[in-house]
């Protein structure tokens, strides 16, 4: 169970929604989820708290629907069904710990999906379970195929770094 | 990354303990400062250190942000002396860093080019922890993964590209070693 490279969408990837996630307010998190949306703590936010974590910190940028002008239903290359999505970016120096997806992978039948919006740059870290990607184009669509597995990341480079996620529940 | 083996019985249960106690030198605060090293780039010296660092600094990191600890003989109470692989011949000097990364510190990429004045340099990069998910180093475009606490690696390139950082929730501490030739024309 690992990452498996799906295809490639980038003829599907607008330059102007990358352009507008790069200069999107979105949400400090996790400081902002905590603080001002009054986030329920999952266990791997007390996790995290425990290590010296903190929550009141701005470790990475949150862009959803409502940061947007626009919205993605329809993905090709992923199955049909609900869409949960959201774009996280990082500027050199942020990072987000491993950690499991219990906001969607307790959902049931869900496919959770990771496309990079940036082309890969030394410094752009993608851990899934014990693996790191490299190498990776915008546009490239990869399957979690374990949903629930560990993972984190960080831009330790010197070019923001912006990612796609994706659940897509079978209805 | 080149595994040489496995010396875990180098370590002493109490070095470990002593740093995951105690936070070592603040950097890359400590050596900026120590080193004058923004002013020498200002003033136009140090061009090894200008190519990263004015990348660094349009990339938004702060030199004077805390990233990672590191550990001098003045800051340990005991002296690990060489390890076992280290194997120093005559007319070779050698050097030791160790680093401390809390959940969360990072090191962003670089190459250690500012000592390619180390001639015959060998570098070897041994963790005194077991690997957990989260514990970053990549060299190149490899990540570490599944090693065990005093496994020995030798870079490749002693000045290949590389970067680290913890992302788990656990600390990280890594030992590296390098040997350079003090003799040369």
């Amino acid at each position: 169970m690992g990452l498996k490279l799906i295809c490639n969408v980038e003829d599907w990837l607008k330059q102007s929604w990358i352009d507008e996630a790069l200069a999107a307010t979105g949400s400090r998190a996790p400081m902002d989820l905590f603080q001002k949306e009054k986030q329920e703590l999952h266990e791997e936010d007390i996790k995290a708290k425990n290590s010296g974590y903190l929550l009141d910190a701005f470790y990475y940028t949150l862009i959803e629907k409502q940061h947007l002008s626009f919205d993605l239903s329809e993905i090709p290359g992923m199955c049909e069904g609900k869409v949960h999505w959201w774009i996280t970016r990082m500027v050199p120096g942020q990072f987000m710990p491993v950690h499991r997806d219990p906001r969607i992978t307790t959902k049931k039948n869900i496919k959770r999906y990771w496309m990079p919006w940036t082309d890969w740059e030394c410094g752009h870290i993608f851990c899934y379970e014990d693996t790191v990607v490299s190498g990776y184009r915008k546009g490239d669509l990869f399957l979690m195929e374990n949903p629930d597995a560990l993972h984190g990341a960080a831009n330790i480079g010197l070019t923001p770094r912006i990612t796609f996620n994706c659940g897509v529940e079978k209805i | 990354m080149i595994f040489i083996g496995n010396h875990e019985d180098w370590i002493k249960p109490e070095w470990i303990e002593y740093v995951l106690s105690n936070d070592g030198k603040e950097m890359p605060r400590w050596e900026f400062e120590k080193n004058g090293i923004l002013e020498a780039v200002a003033r136009g010296e140090r061009a090894e250190f200008c190519e990263y660092q004015k990348q660094y600094e349009k990339a938004g990191y702060k030199y004077d942000s805390l990233l990672y600890y590191i550990y001098e003989n003045d800051d340990l109470p005991f002296d690990m002396g060489l390890p076992p692989f280290a194997n120093l011949q005559e007319g070779q000097g050698y050097y030791y860093n160790l680093f401390k990364y809390n959940p969360g510190q990072v090191l962003p990429i670089h190459s250690d080019n500012n000592t390619s004045w180390e001639k015959n340099c060998r570098r070897y990069w041994m963790p005194w922890l077991d690997y957990t998910e989260g514990h970053v180093f990549i060299y190149e475009s490899q990540l570490m993964t599944g090693y065990k606490a005093g496994d020995v690696f030798q870079f490749p390139n002693a000045f290949g590209v590389h970067s680290a950082c913890n992302l788990s929730m656990s600390p990280r501490i890594l030992y590296q070693l390098t040997i350079f030739d003090i003799k040369h024309d």
